[in-house]
């Protein structure tokens, strides 16, 4: 008898105590979205750099700490070291894997321990990360402490793609990821190669306009090396492949949504001719594309195996590791194409003649936590590191995966004069931003992406194109009305609008 | 002598503290199994509870609220096409998996019961497997299935006398074939190691008096090595299929649960929903569905031989 009393007794607490996590501290709380005290701007004075050591010295002593993809952790540990001598503030970087950059602030914001400060994200995140009162709007603070040259020194595509959303900055950029073409002068310029390829196609042999010209270059190249090069390759695999799916898609004029009733467009024609396309490369790309990642992409393309890749800035600087900069990745195998690559825009249309796209993909952005304690100091570690002169060193810094963003950095003549070609590759990377196109920056675009990663690994093990096509664009809207179709609705619409943005200020 | 005047005062606490003692005394038991049990509420049942609440809450941090939805959430999970894909892929790994890791642990024990050379160095090396991290395995078959780099393939390429880049994991039928045979690799020594303990304990005397009443080997095997180890082969079995159902390591690490979602298990399913999504009320729903079925099918396997063995 006495044991089952005690027995009830424990259940009973067990269950009260259920009963309040689950119905009274699950409920919502207001989201920390107020700012303490900020010093009066008009005692920080100097550049964008220096008013954020004056701002962060008045917080010396505290502790600034942030998340970052483990691969992406040398820059903010390196220079992390500098701003605290400089300031007295320290910053303390938790490595993560990608996939936790994502999960760790949900965690850590529905816990309130208020233990990270900032978190580095990718644009298309913000809108889940925001919905959720995970990070906050940095506009008053941005408002107080930028200056507007510094301000206006970002290159406009990339700023609108990233750093905005809904009218509000929630983000600041620290890296310019772009995707451009990077490909194989030494074979484009081959008399042989050029003369040959004229002859069976009745065009030069130069950076392609068209998916279709891209198609058959590349075929040209596998073939004219004999397999030793292949013409082109990408990501297929599982995790990142939806990058590449939304350059061609997006690239070619492609919607997602119809804006109107938020109807999945992707099983639409332009979404048939995208995984038609990323299929079609399989036919002159290395064996076993089908399962590459970015490490495979980069390492075949330094290795000299491959001709043409589209991806982030980091391909070309790795590419040229021999010629001065000494940031290699150990993960790479020894670069063999330096002083061969150059660099083009991307094609746009499927056919014929049409506008280059420039897909804005997987850019780091550093956003703050609505939970932060040092809401001023974050910010000022933040605004530190996207000042001219730390843009310039960052991307520059040996194993950085942060690429400009900067007008000062694509003018930069020690940037310039890096390796041979730097000069080309500036301009191209800052020409891009003119197309620069949006990622899926909507409310759930974290499982759209996924749902179009999935559509790709389908396609590539050998389901259908229309029905992959029709299966994903069912999840999608399955998502939609989740999510809330109006809700979706307003993101999206903030979303084509901020294309709008870009192409108006260009 | 006069007792003094303040033993009086505090008698009745003695007998108090008397009282905690005698109780104390009888409940010793109970009171040395207490810390234990409220250890085991709090990591064991206290989740479980909890996940029941929040299955019945729409706890989505991208939703504004927690409102109450009752069973909305279980229902959602029962007519979700992808829930019950993940659950026949979770099966098929499961049966296959496990009956082909069960007969070559058996034939691999029966083998090493017998007297043989080098019987200690082989066993030592077949143990290797089911030391390592599951991730650990996953990354290094992920290398060896690899299309253009992997031996696999190399090895292949020998025998058919030119290049093979067959694409091991991004074609579902081969997707599954290769996480079987990592699987298998990894655990059936596993199932080898408990079933040569079972057979270990098998009185050599019942084999030699079938033998003299004329009974064949496989009738002796049949008639009187498996009914005696019958209990083991269920504790094996169980125990594997229990770590069978819960895949995730090795599915993560090589095919992602691709191509699509063909090779997604339950576990990899309730992690996307979860760890990614954060639907939690939906996963909470989702894992409770699973744990019925799951508890069912246990249920059911332990009743089926607790009977045989009865009978």
């Amino acid at each position: 008898m006495q044991k089952k009393r005690i027995m009830k007794i424990v259940m009973y607490a067990f269950l009260a105590a259920f009963m309040f996590v689950v119905f009274f501290n699950g409920s919502e709380k207001e989201e920390g979205t107020t700012m303490e005290a900020a010093a009066p701007a008009q005692e920080i004075k100097g550049n964008q750099k220096e008013r954020a050591e004056a701002l962060a010295k008045k917080y010396a002593g505290t502790t600034v700490t942030m998340t970052v993809e483990g691969i992406a952790a040398g820059p903010s540990n390196a220079f992390g070291k500098v701003f605290e001598k400089a300031t007295g503030v320290k910053i303390e970087v938790i490595e993560l894997p990608y996939e936790e950059t994502r999960s760790k602030p949900f965690t850590e914001h529905e816990a309130r321990t208020g233990a990270v400060d900032v978190y580095r994200i990718v644009p298309s995140w913000v809108p889940d990360f925001a919905a959720a009162g995970i990070i906050q709007p940095m506009d008053d603070l941005v408002k107080k402490y930028i200056p507007q040259d510094a301000w206006d020194d970002m290159e406009k595509g990339r700023l609108i793609a990233t750093m905005l959303y809904e009218g509000k900055v929630w983000a600041i950029c620290v890296d310019g990821d772009i995707f451009i073409l990077y490909y194989r002068a030494d074979i484009f310029e081959d008399p042989q190669a050029m003369k040959q390829f004229k002859a069976k196609y009745g065009y030069d042999l130069a950076p392609p306009k068209s998916w279709e010209q891209y198609n058959e270059i590349g075929q040209f190249i596998t073939d004219f090396t004999g397999g030793k090069v292949y013409g082109g390759a990408g990501n297929r695999a599982a995790g990142q492949g939806y990058f590449w799916f939304n350059q061609i898609f997006l690239g070619a004029g492609g919607k997602l949504f119809d804006p109107d009733t938020m109807k999945p467009l992707i099983n639409g024609e332009i979404g048939r001719q995208t995984m038609q396309q990323l299929k079609d490369e399989l036919k002159f790309g290395p064996p076993g594309m089908e399962n590459w990642g970015t490490a495979e992409l980069w390492s075949g393309f330094v290795d000299g195996k491959v001709a043409m890749q589209f991806s982030w800035p980091p391909s070309g600087r790795f590419a040229e590791a021999a010629s001065g900069l000494a940031n290699y990745p150990t993960w790479l195998p020894p670069t063999k194409v330096a002083g061969k690559i150059k660099y083009a825009l991307l094609p746009g249309p499927f056919k014929g003649e049409g506008p280059p796209a420039a897909g804005i993909m997987g850019n780091a952005i550093w956003t703050l936590s609505s939970d932060s304690k040092n809401k001023e100091a974050a910010f000022a570690w933040i605004m530190w590191m996207n000042s001219p002169e730390m843009a310039l060193k960052t991307s520059l810094y040996p194993n950085s995966l942060m690429d400009p963003y900067r007008y000062s950095q694509f003018d930069s003549p020690e940037y310039q004069a890096a390796w041979p070609n730097a000069k080309m590759y500036l301009e191209t990377l800052r020409e891009a931003g003119k197309y620069a196109i949006p990622p899926t920056k909507i409310l759930g675009g974290t499982e759209f992406d996924e749902i179009v990663d999935r559509l790709i690994t389908s396609v590539m093990g050998g389901q259908d194109i229309q029905s992959a096509l029709d299966d994903a664009a069912k999840r999608m809207d399955a998502v939609v009305e989740r999510l809330g179709r109006d809700r979706v609705k307003a993101s999206y619409k903030a979303l084509l609008e901020l294309q709008d943005q870009i192409r108006q200020a260009y | 002598m006069s007792r003094p005047n303040n033993v009086i005062s505090i008698a009745p606490e003695l007998k108090g503290v008397g009282g905690i003692k005698t109780w104390a005394r009888q409940h010793q038991g109970m009171l040395m199994v207490l810390p234990c049990l409220i250890v085991m509420l709090g990591v064991g049942i206290f989740p479980l509870i909890f996940s029941v609440g929040i299955s019945l809450l729409r706890w989505e941090p991208k939703i504004p609220g927690r409102p109450f939805v009752g069973l909305a959430n279980f229902r959602d999970i029962l007519i979700s096409a992808e829930y019950w894909t993940a659950m026949r892929t979770t099966a098929i790994i499961v049966v296959l998996g496990v009956t082909i890791e069960f007969f070559f642990g058996l034939g691999l024990a029966l083998l090493l019961t017998e007297k043989i050379k080098g019987k200690r160095i082989f066993m030592a090396i077949l143990m290797l497997p089911v030391m390592m991290v599951p991730v650990v395995v996953g990354y290094t078959w992920r290398i060896l299935w690899h299309s253009a780099y992997g031996p696999i393939n190399q090895i292949i390429g020998w025998f058919v006398g030119h290049r093979v880049t067959i694409s091991w994991l991004t074609h579902t039928k081969t997707a599954f074939f290769a996480l079987i045979v990592t699987e298998f690799w990894q655990w059936t020594p596993f199932m080898f190691l408990v079933l040569l303990a079972g057979l270990s304990s098998v009185n050599p005397e019942l084999g030699e008096a079938a033998e003299i009443d004329g009974a064949s080997k496989w009738q002796s095997f049949w008639r009187i090595t498996i009914p005696v180890i019958r209990p083991v082969i269920l504790v094996a079995v169980l125990i594997r299929t229990l770590e069978a159902l819960k895949i995730f390591d090795i599915i993560f690490i090589m095919t992602g649960g691709g191509p699509g979602i063909s090779t997604q298990s339950i576990a990899f399913y309730l992690y996307r929903t979860g760890a990614r999504h954060f639907r939690m009320s939906h996963t909470a729903a989702g894992s409770l569905i699973f744990l019925i079925i799951v508890a069912t099918i246990i249920s059911f396997a332990v009743k089926q031989f607790q009977d045989k063995k009865g009978g």
